[in-house]
């Protein structure tokens, strides 16, 4: 079974913006939208060691980053100590998925099988193509990477709980 | 007349061939093509083209609202991995 995560990161600091405490932040969530006034979430390095509890203050779009305040963060050097952070939220506060939509995090590291209960490999990362989404399969022994599209001919279920992935695999992957 | 107009759209005929003959056969397999400039034509809906992406096939499942598009377009050749934990779903259609 995979370790879903407890906290999903939302966003990156990548500088301090003007004078106030602003910073620029790379939004890592498909829902940029929830970034706004009043959100809780927690101040985090990369691997999420440490969490720090912080409120955001203001919100202000510009191109495809964000310009937060946040509260208790006052100035610039305030704001410069930030930089390089992950913002990250509380699983419960996540956004609910429709139905045949998972979160990336949860899968990764799944055990993927053929409909016989065969084992194919490991899930190692999801592809975002524009069309379909794309599963990397990674395969023992050192085979090659095993690509599957993300289409209900293709992958009959999902078990997030258990961490199993049963596949049909196309004709010309076999 | 524009010239894309006058010379009608670009696809590579082994392709096309391939395609046309799944059709008749009434088959469901995946087609790997190398010619991303190749343009999605409404036949191919339902079919899946794995894309030469400049290291591997990326397996693309053509749907009506990506007819007149080139199949190019669906296999990106740089992908950042991103980071890991991150708030991103992932759907199957």
């Amino acid at each position: 079974m995979t370790n879903r995560p407890t906290h999903f990161l939302i966003g990156r600091i990548t500088s301090p913006h003007g004078l106030a405490g602003e910073v620029r932040l790379q939004p890592l969530t498909d829902w940029p939208d929830r970034i706004r006034p009043g959100l809780d979430c927690f101040l985090t390095d990369a691997g999420q060691t440490t969490r720090q509890p912080v409120r955001i203050r203001s919100v202000r779009a510009t191109g495809d980053r964000l310009l937060v305040l946040f509260e208790g963060v006052a100035g610039r050097d305030a704001a410069e100590a930030l930089r390089g952070r992950f913002l990250s939220i509380d699983r419960k506060d996540a956004v609910s998925l429709p139905e045949n939509s998972y979160y990336i995090s949860d899968l990764l590291g799944s055990r993927v099988e053929d409909e016989r209960g065969e084992p194919v490999g490991l899930l190692s990362d999801v592809l975002r193509t524009g069309a379909n989404d794309v599963y990397v399969v990674e395969r023992p022994g050192g085979l090659p990477d095993l690509l599957l599209p993300a289409i209900r001919q293709v992958i009959l279920s999902i078990r997030v709980d258990k961490g199993r992935i049963v596949v049909r695999l196309p004709e010309d992957t076999a | 007349m524009s010239r894309s107009t006058k010379k009608g759209y670009f696809v590579q005929d082994a392709l096309m061939k391939r395609i046309i003959r799944m059709n008749e056969n009434n088959e469901k397999r995946v087609v790997k093509t190398w010619s991303r400039a190749s343009t999605i034509f409404p036949d191919m809906v339902g079919h899946t083209i794995a894309v030469y992406d400049g290291r591997k096939h990326v397996p693309v499942y053509v749907t009506e609202d990506m007819v007149g598009h080139k199949l190019g377009e669906f296999a990106p050749t740089r992908t950042f991995r991103g980071h890991s934990g991150t708030e991103k779903a992932t759907s199957v259609k």
